[in-house]
Formats: structure tokens, sequence, C-alpha cells
């Protein structure tokens, strides 16, 4: 980021009043990427980002949204993508929330078939790494160690690659990004409503309540998560790779230390989880083929 | 004009017909043929609207209905397992109110696997709010799909159209396709509004209270109720544009009858047969057929069963600790009657077993001399 | 025909309704302060303000920013020791902020004429001496709108600025340029005019307020044996005419390791281009009480740097022919100013034909009324200038422990608004803690003027997000001379920046305390509860109290309650 006042939109596609804990990174997410896409449909489906959207008679987006099931947030928006250009409206996108559960987990596999026939949508997963709208439930996004009440050991296991499931569908886009980045969530999402298929945009949102931190640290934890190399940012157009952060390479300990959820964690458990990082840091940039 | 076609190539006739905008659809014994042919008519260019292959059944009707939330029309099929898969999305269609218009070919439910014909697969949907459709033969299912999307879009609940797997599906019928235009006549195109409004928009079918709630399924229940009105009304259109009608039950020489045979589907044909066959013999015996069974033809069917000695049900399904489930909603809906006939009913024909016409006419004769009736089916099988 | 908000659920009512602000009991507010650099800084200079502007290309409203709070920008651009740029918040993340070179960009390429603020006052001031202290604080009173005469004994204005301080460091067209600016204001300048002490009292019923700002005009002594030789003179009255002398000397040997040393040594070496030249100072070579940066320049130069000596004698017939040092530890104690000295074995004899000693200035009390002298110690208050005597006040070197520029500008400052207190009737101490930036020697003349807009009690500390907001990225240092190229004239050594890098410089300013709206606050709340105002606002409808807004300003501006 630079020390100048950021240039964004005046637009707003989410309003205040909305239910999501204090601090609530999914709520920043959601708020950034509306910002960015202007007039579109929303899919939101249940989870944190349909308690963001609200209940009946009340609705926190200000565009047209429909609450879908949990599994099917991308071909409901395939659905409506189709039914919009069958009735003549080309150029409205359609914008599909999901948390990890509903990408990861129980939605991979219609997001698995939509990908695979390039459905023209924006699928955006906000991922706070377990199931936190119904408790704090551990699911394949959660990462190894972590502290949920069904993994109150730590959990066993990694965290599933969802970036390299979507390169293995060779869709048109997909990219990384972070609520401690806005100016680049907010051009990814715009880059991506430019074009035409299957766009796949990931942003891990912190939650304060199921990763046990206070409130006011979420932009800071996606800061951290970002230095330390345990989310890199980058965008895959046409199957090029681009890196567009670099990271500083702090120590992912001090990413690490903040989180209650991670309070138990022994000194090589730490070390593993910095060892994991840096093995991922290596295949990414071989993917991207060391293009920057 | 007058064709050769199988129950599932004169479905993909009326789908073609009806002008519908997007298909979503999976393949599934026996529905498969109507996938194949809509898919090859579109590689053609001959089918106006788009094919989607989808993933999944439950995907296949996620698609359906989030399409047709923009105001398209829609259509799917499946059968058995998908209908199954996709139960979920079932009550969304409904509680949604899309007017999904879906062709099921019956097939029983595994376990245990078996590919013929069974009623249980629609059936298990009955609660789903979807409106149900059981066709006899080709040319049924091909009127009875036109006439569905003209019922759905009127009162904005989804149709399924039924047919018996292999029995109709795969036989072969002399069937009179209609013409385009006759069918645009009768269908005019879609009317349904995109609901998704930039002037003034809303977050459609988010979470609702329990008032909410309650309000909104009692008007799906009033509303698939009331739609029976316009199931009539439009089936009674229907035969004025082209000379077929069938009404929502059908009852074939009961004026006179003391005892009346129940069937649907398939089995309705070769009873027919029979009834013929005893009716000649001298038996005052009749047979009615129920086409439509959500909404449920209450009154019809009181009014052509009362007073009746003998009612039997030959239901091709069973619902496990309860019974054969045509049976017991003939039950339920003769109930309010001051004098109630002897029912009796019949389960045959589970999983596609053939059941002959002589099958069926020792049913009739045993219902002929039945005295007391069993809470039990009889379990009509012959090895 | 079917009404669809009657079949299925269809919210349109604005969440905006619901007042979630409720949940929780904090609420941010935005609070501006001062910056650590604004603390160390004597005059009181805004920086975050100045450096926003300039990171914006803004030069003019710069140059007013800082002429709010110090008349000479251009004079401490280049000379000042900047105490500011220690406290710097940025070295957390990479290095400091050349604040002087900004401070000197802005007074290069800003237009600016300061004028009287709206009240006009009418008084008529004397201000005795055209140093920096002197100007300060007749700039300042001249902006309040007294009429101000300035009386100075030698023929031209500037005090040390112009007669201490070499052209390669400070060219003259810059004091003049600074000049301009104070007679803008309508000061009067009475140049080759000695006030003596007698004049004093006189001066005081004529006037209506006077300032003292004579400097420390004598040469503190060694007091040892070969002091009245040839050849032996004083640092900084050998700098008011470094050319008087008839013979060329071969080596010429520095006593002392302050700026007028090297300074001294520095003209030497352009002036006597063969000889040697060779600094010798009593404290150890790294502790030299010099800025570091002249005195690597002066060693690129060429001069030979010794220290740890002390000298024991001067030694000639007549005219000086060498000295002898001998090894010494030796601390000052920073409250009297005295040397305080632990002889050690070891003795070096240095020949030389000039000696220049330079071990510091002391006040020339015969020049002022006795009055204010006790115990041949000055009795005056050092923050507000008071005297004993009535309306008359003190600035600048003749009071101050520290004798820099900006010291100097300070105290001016303080005087020139405690003179004006004593005239409308203000206790000048309660006004000045009132308008005091931090726990430093500053005040604020904006604050004064217009009324506080930022807490000047409160320092915006290092914000620890900074460190993974930004990028690191050094400042660029300016370029200089080369040193063969420097000694053949007396040319400015450093280049200064150019206007472009003068603004990326101040882009790396966090502006800590101000806020420049970033909207980093306003586009991180999940809640949407801050919105755009002056700067912005909170709408305690909605701000359910989590301290993202505090935990992300890289400024400190939002503090929770």
């Amino acid at each position: 980021m630079e020390n100048k006042p950021l240039k964004v939109e005046e637009q707003e596609g989410l309003r205040p009043g909305h239910y999501a804990c204090p601090g609530c990174g999914m709520a920043i997410a959601m708020r950034l990427v509306l910002k960015a896409i202007g007039k579109a449909t929303v899919v939101s489906i249940p989870g944190c980002n349909a308690v963001i959207g609200n209940v009946y008679p009340y609705s926190a987006f200000n565009l047209p949204a429909f609450h879908s099931a949990f599994e099917i947030a991308a071909p409901t928006a395939a659905g409506i993508a189709r039914g919009l250009k069958l009735r003549g409206i080309e150029d409205i996108p359609v914008l599909a929330f999901a948390g990890d559960g509903g990408t990861f987990d129980i939605g991979l596999q219609s997001l698995s078939g939509a990908a695979d026939r390039n459905e023209d949508i924006i699928y955006v997963c906000l991922d706070n790494e377990a199931y936190m709208n119904t408790g704090i439930q551990s699911s394949s996004a959660t990462p190894p160690f972590a502290w949920t009440i069904t993994t109150p050991e730590g959990r066993m296991g990694h965290k599933k690659d969802i970036m390299r499931i979507m390169i293995g569908h060779k869709i048109p886009y997909m990219a990384t990004a972070s609520i401690g980045f806005p100016e680049d969530l907010m051009r990814k999402v715009k880059r991506a409503k430019a074009l035409k298929g299957t766009k796949f945009i990931y942003v891990l949102t912190p939650c304060p309540t199921g990763w046990r931190v206070l409130e006011s640290l979420t932009v800071k934890l996606s800061l951290l998560a970002v230095h330390s190399m345990v989310l890199p940012l980058y965008e895959i157009v046409e199957g090029k790779g681009l890196l567009t952060v670099k990271p500083k390479g702090i120590p992912v300990r001090e990413y690490l230390t903040l989180q209650g959820r991670y309070a138990h964690l022994t000194e090589d458990q730490i070390q593993e989880i910095q060892r994991e990082v840096e093995e991922n840091w290596q295949s990414l940039m071989k993917v991207m083929g060391g293009g920057s | 004009m007058k064709e050769l076609l199988t129950g599932n190539e004169a479905i993909a006739h009326a789908v073609r017909l009806s002008r519908v905008q997007l298909i979503a659809a999976y393949p599934i014994t026996p529905q498969t043929p109507i996938y194949e042919k809509l898919s090859q008519w579109e590689s053609e260019g001959k089918l106006g609207g788009v094919m989607v292959r989808v993933e999944s059944e439950h995907t296949a009707m996620a698609t359906c209905i989030s399409a047709s939330l923009t105001g398209v029309r829609v259509f799917t099929a499946s059968s058995s397992q998908g209908i199954a898969l996709m139960h979920e999305m079932l009550h969304f269609a409904s509680g949604g109110r899309v007017p999904v218009v879906m062709a099921c070919v019956n097939r029983a439910l595994a376990l245990p696997w078996a590919f013929g014909s069974d009623q249980i697969d629609t059936l298990s949907q009955r609660d789903t709010g979807w409106i149900q459709f059981y066709c006899e033969d080709n040319q049924e299912a091909l009127d009875t799909i036109i006439q569905a999307f003209r019922v759905s879009e009127r009162v904005y609940l989804p149709s399924m159209v039924i047919i018996d797997g292999f029995y109709t599906s795969h036989f072969m019928e002399v069937v009179d396709v209609p013409d385009q235009k006759e069918v645009d006549d009768f269908l005019a195109p879609p009317q349904m509004p995109n609901r998704f409004d930039f002037d003034d928009p809303a977050f459609l079918c988010n979470v609702v209270g329990p008032k909410d709630y309650f309000r909104f399924r009692k008007r799906t229940h009033c509303d698939l109720t009331s739609s029976l009105k316009v199931i009539k009304e439009v089936d009674s259109d229907f035969g004025e544009c082209f000379g077929r009608r069938y009404g929502v039950v059908e009852g074939i020489e009961i004026g006179d009858a003391e005892v009346v045979l129940v069937t649907s589907g398939a089995l309705t044909g070769p009873a027919r047969v029979v009834l013929q066959r005893l009716r000649e013999k001298g038996y005052k015996v009749g047979l009615l057929k129920i086409k439509v069974f959500r909404p449920f033809p209450r009154e019809e069917v009181c009014k052509l069963l009362e007073g009746k000695r003998k009612i039997g049900v030959i239901d091709r399904n069973v619902s496990p600790g309860q019974g054969g489930i045509f049976c017991q909603e003939i039950k339920a809906a003769l109930y309010p009657l001051s004098t109630r006939p002897l029912l009796q009913g019949y389960i045959a024909g589970l999983g596609g077993l053939e059941v002959y016409p002589e099958e069926i006419e020792e049913i009739f004769l045993d219902l002929l001399k039945r005295s007391s009736f069993e809470e039990e089916p009889i379990w009509k099988i012959n090895l | 025909m079917f009404v669809l908000d009657e079949i299925i659920p269809v919210s349109k009512d604005t969440t905006a309704k619901l007042k979630v602000g409720q949940w929780g009991f904090k609420k941010p507010s935005y609070v501006e302060k001062i910056s650590p650099c604004m603390e160390g800084c004597p005059a009181g200079n805004d920086i975050p303000e100045f450096m926003n502007l300039v990171a914006q290309g803004l030069f003019d409203e710069a140059l007013r920013e800082v002429l709010w709070e110090n008349p000479l920008p251009g004079v401490c651009g280049r000379v000042c020791f900047y105490p500011c740029q220690s406290n710097c918040n940025r070295t957390n993340l990479d290095t400091e902020l050349q604040i002087r070179e900004v401070e000197r960009a802005i007074s290069e390429y800003g237009q600016w004429m300061p004028s009287k603020e709206k009240k006009k006052l009418g008084g008529k001031i004397a201000v005795i001496g055209s140093g920096p202290a002197g100007l300060s604080a007749a700039y300042f009173l001249g902006r309040l709108g007294y009429e101000v005469t300035i009386f100075e004994r030698y023929p031209e204005t500037g005090g040390i600025l112009r007669y201490g301080i070499p052209e390669y460091r400070l060219p003259k067209g810059v004091l003049r340029k600074e000049l301009r600016r104070i007679k803008a204001l309508g000061v009067k300048f009475h140049t080759s005019f000695e006030v003596r002490k007698e004049e004093i009292y006189r001066f005081k019923d004529e006037f209506d307020g006077l300032i003292l700002a004579i400097g420390a005009s004598l040469p503190r002594r060694l007091n040892l044996k070969g002091e009245d030789l040839e050849g032996v003179k004083y640092g900084l009255f050998w700098l008011f005419n470094p050319f008087g002398e008839e013979v060329t000397p071969e080596r010429v040997v520095l006593i002392g390791g302050g700026d007028v040393a090297v300074d001294a040594a520095r003209v030497a070496r352009r002036i006597y281009p063969e000889a040697q030249v060779l600094m010798v100072a009593p404290e150890e070579e790294g502790e030299f009480p010099a800025q570091p940066e002249g005195l690597q320049e002066a060693q690129e130069e060429g001069v030979k740097v010794i220290g740890g000596f002390r000298p024991l004698e001067f030694l000639g017939h007549g005219k000086l022919e060498a000295i002898r040092f001998g090894k010494a530890k030796v601390r000052r104690d920073h409250e009297t100013g005295a040397y305080l000295i632990e002889d050690l074995k070891g003795k070096i004899l240095e020949k030389a034909q000039l000696a220049l000693i330079a071990i510091g200035q002391i006040p020339d009390f015969t020049l002022i009324p006795q009055e204010l002298i006790e115990d041949g110690k000055l009795k005056a208050d050092p923050w507000t200038g008071e005297t004993v005597l009535e309306k008359c006040f003190v600035a600048g070197d003749l009071i101050n422990k520290r004798a820099t520029v900006v010291d100097a500008v300070s105290s001016g400052k303080r005087a020139a608004i405690s003179l004006h207190c004593s005239l409308t009737g203000d206790s000048p101490k309660e006004v000045l803690s009132k308008i005091r930036m931090g726990r430093g020697f500053s005040v604020s003349y904006r604050a004064f003027v217009t009324g506080n807009s930022k807490r000047l009690d409160q320092v915006a500390q290092f914000s620890e997000i900074s460190r993974l907001l930004f990028v690191e990225e050094p400042s660029h240092i300016p370029k200089k001379l080369k040193p063969q190229v420097r000694i053949k004239s007396f040319k400015e050594v450093k280049e200064g920046y150019s206007q472009k890098e003068a603004v990326k410089e101040a882009q790396r300013c966090f502006n800590c305390g101000k806020c420049i709206r970033c909207d980093l606050c306003f586009l991180l709340c999940p809640d949407l509860a801050i919105f755009k105002d002056n700067p912005y606002r909170v709408n305690e409808m909605y701000c359910k109290g989590c301290g993202i807004c505090n935990a992300i300003c890289p400024r400190s501006v939002i503090e929770l309650r």
C-alpha cells in the first residue's frame, strides 16, 4: 500500500445496520466487493454472509439478491446469469457469495460443475476457516492445528488447496485477495467483471469470534497473513500467474501468536506450520512459472 | 402429424414445441433419451432453447429454479435416484413459487437397485408442493407437458408430468404431434417477471420468522389446492384446441358399477381391456383413473365413488409401514362420506414387475367376491 | 395475477433502520495530535501538516504553513541540527524522513509573503540584535500587528547567520530572501547602530516593549599561557572576517569539536589550499558536539581530526609557532556549559601558525543593564524571556542553554508572545503553557492566534500497523559536490531536492497525529459507520465499537472512548 489517500468508487452495495459480529472480516470483504462491482445481482447462501444480508423484511444489499441453498451458490448464480441473457440483459454480472463450507466442502461439487461449464459468474469465496455461523465447527478450510469446537485438540490434516483445485479447472480468471489490501481486492473484482466465464475470487476473512482474537485486530491479521506468506496475493488470468503484492516475509509465528485458536501450539507445531507455508510458497512460485 | 414415438420422444417433442428457453438436466435411466434428443436438436439448431449439461440432478433443479426467477421458461427431467437427490430443491421450487416443469420417468428407488417402473420416486415427493400429473400413455405425456406449462405459469407452482419407466418411456405408440403454430396459439410466450429489479432492489427469500413462515405456507397450500380449477380450465381449453381432453380423473363405466377399481399410470391401459372383458361377461364393474394426484381431487373422487359398494386400489408403489399410497389418499378423500364403501388396497408391479391382464382380472374378481376388507394391502405377485 | 411479495418473501426494507450501534459501548472519535517530530522541533514546525502539502505538490501552501511557526525555513532547512528527525516514527519501518531537506525545498520552491493578522495593535517594539532570535521575535511581533524596529550594531543584518555560518552552508541569497519576508511585515532595520546599556532605559520609555537578543558575543577563553600570541584567534570571530590575515599559515589548528570549529576548519581549507588543517578536540572522536554531517564533510575536504586532547600551552616568540596538547578525558557540564577535565598521560606537540579557539561563546553582559544580572548570571526566565525589568524580554543565545539557530527562533517566538501578553494583561506563563507542544521547548503561534485545532499535549506514537501497511523505501539523500570541487570555492555544498524529489520524500511521511483523509478507516469499517465529513464522523447508530478504525489508523488519530 502507498502512504497516500485511496482512490475508490463512491457507490455502496452494502447498507449499514447489518447483523455481523463487531469487527467481522466478512462484512468488510462483502462491502468492498459490492463497492467494486457496481450494478449486479447477488446470490447469498446460508452462513455468515446471509446473516449480513439480514432477515425478512430487511435487506442489507443495495442490489437485487436471492438467498439460495447452502451447496448451490455457483449453479444458482449460473442459472440467473443464463436467464438474464436469455431475456436479453447482457451487462449485469451475477455475483455469488459463499463461505468456506459452501465452497470447499458441501459446495465443491456444484462449484466444480459450474467451473467446468465455464458459467458466466463471479464466485467470491469468503473464507473464515470454519463453519462459523453454526458455532465454530471445522471445515476442510480449517488450517492445521487450529482449534475449533469440533477439533478441540487442534485440527488434523491440511487445509484444502482450493486455488489449486480451481487451477485444475482452467477457468479464465482466479485470484486471491485480502481485506488488508482493499484497492487490490477491488481491482480484482473489477477485472473479473470485465471478463467472460467463471471467475473465482478467494478472500481470507478473519473472524474475531471464531479465531479468538480481539475484534479490532481483523485487518491487522489480514495484513499479517499476507506478509507472512500464509495468504499469497496473486491472480491467474488465462493460465498466466501474477503476484500482485510482494510479501515482506514475516515469520508466521507473528500471525499465529495473535490468535486464541492457536494458543495451545507447541514450538514444533509452529515450526511445522512455517515449513508448510514455505513449501506452499515454493510450489506456488513453480505454478506461476516464476512470473510476477 | 402422426408419428411413431416412444414416450420419451413424445415428451421431448412437447418440450421443443413449448418453446422452453432453458433445460438443465442430468442423465439417468430411463430418462436419458429425453436428454439425448433435446441435446441432438440443440446441436442441429432445432431446439430454440439452451441445454445446460449439469453435474447432478440437484444442480439441475437449482439451475432451473434460479433461471426461472429471471422469468424464463425452464424444464428438466429425471427419475428415481435423481428425483430423490433433488428433493431439497423440490421444496425450494414450490416455496420459491417458480413454474418449473419436470418430466419424471418412474423408476424404483434403491436399495435394492432396480430399474423398472415404480411410482415411489415421485410419490415420495408428494409433500413438496408440486402439481403431479400421472400419464397413461405417450400421447397423454406429450399433451400434459404442454398443458403443464400453461398451468404452472398461471398458478406459479411447479409441475411434474409423470410416466412409467420403460412401459411408457420406451414403448412406441402412434402419437399425434401438433404443429408449432397450434401450440403457440394454445401456449403463449412466457410472461413471467424478472424478479431482480434494480429500481427497487429486494433480497428475495431470505430468512423469515415463524409467523411469516406460517403465512407463506398457508398461501402455498391454498394456491396449490385451488390450482385444480385452473388445471380443469386448461384441460378443457386443450380439448377445444386439439380435440383431446383428459380431466383430473377419468371414470370408465362407473355410472352403474357397484365395484370400482382405481388405477393410475400405464397400468390403466391393460385395466381398460380387462374392464371391457368383464363388462361383456356381465359384471357391473368400473374403472377410475387418477390423473392429477396433487392437488388431490377429493371432490371428484367422492362424487364418482360415493354410493359404490366396493373399491379396489392398485398401487404400483408401497409406503413401508402404511401400504399403497394411492389407496391411502383415496381412503382419506372418502372419509367424510356418511356411508363409506368397502376399500381394499392391492400392491402390484413394484420395480417394474409385469402386471398381466389376467392378474388385473384376478384383482377385479377378488374384489367382487370379497365381503370384508383387510387393513393390510394384498400383494399381487404371480411367480 | 400474482403479487410477488405475497407469495415469496421479498425484503425491501433497508437495514439502515436498525440501530446496531447499541450492541457496543466503545465509540471512536478523531483526535488530532502533535507528532514526535513536532515535539522535538524547538521552533514548533507543524511538520505533518506541511509534509502533507508538499506530498501534493503544493509548495506555496506548504510555505505558508511553515511560516506560521518558523520565519527562517531557508536557514533552518540548511543549518539546523534536526532534532525533529531523531524522533521520526518512520525509523521503525525504514529510515527517518529528511525533514530538513524538505523544509529547504519548501523555502526554495514555495512563494508566500506573510502579512499581519487581522488585529492591528499599533504598539511600537524595539528589538536589539538581528540574529535569528531577534529576527524571530520581530517577525512574530510584526505579524501580531506591532510596529517593530530592529537595531543591529554591525553593518549588515543576520548576526550569526551572516557572519558566523559560511556561504557554502548558508548562501547569502537565502538569508536575503528570509529578510525580505520579515521586511514585508513592516519591520524596520537600523544597522550600524549599537544600543548601549544606558540607552536601553531610554528605549524603554520610547517603545512599548523591548526584546534583547544580543546573542553571545564574547569568546570563551582557555586562559592558557601564550593565548595572547599573534596568530591565536577565536574561531567564531575569525569567521566574521577570515581574510584579514597578512601571513598565509602553513598549518592551521582548530581547538574545539563543535560546529564553529568545523566551519572554521573548512573555511581555512578553502582560503589556505596549501595549508594543513587540523582539528583537535577534547572529546573523543565520535562524540564531538558538532553535527556529524559537517564533521564528515570536513574530513572529506582534508581536515585532519584528533580527539581526546586538550590544549596545555601556546608556544612561540611573539608569533605562534606550536601548541602543546595533553591527553584528557573531558566532559561538558550541560547546566553551566563548563568543561570538566581529567588529565591523562600523553602529550603531543602540533606546529601551527594560526590557532583558532572555538570552545563556545558567552554573552557580553556589559551591553545590558546591571539590574538584569545577579551573581554573574542573567536574571531571566528562560522559558518566557521575562526579566526583572518591566516590558523588557530576552531571547536567543543571551539566555538559551543550547546555542543553536532553531532554539534562537524558538525563544524569539516565546519572547514575542510573552511581550504581547504583558501588554494585554495576560500571564505569559499561563498563555505559553496552553500553546506548548508536548514536553519540548516549542510553542505554537498558530494555536495562539487561531485557537487549538490539534491536541498539543498529546503526541502520536508509532502505529505498529504501519510496519505492515507500508512498503520499505528509504529516503533519497540529496547529492553533494565532490570534496575536490568543494574546497575550490564557497559554493553551496549540498544540492537540495528537486521538486519531484521533495514531493517523493514528503510522501514517505506518515503524518503522525494528522488526518490526511486516506480513507482507510472509512473504507474498512465493517458497519459503514464512518462517513466523510471534516475529516470524518462516526454514526453511532451503526458503530458496534469493534475498534478496527483505531487499530488501522497509521497516524494514531482515532481514539476509542
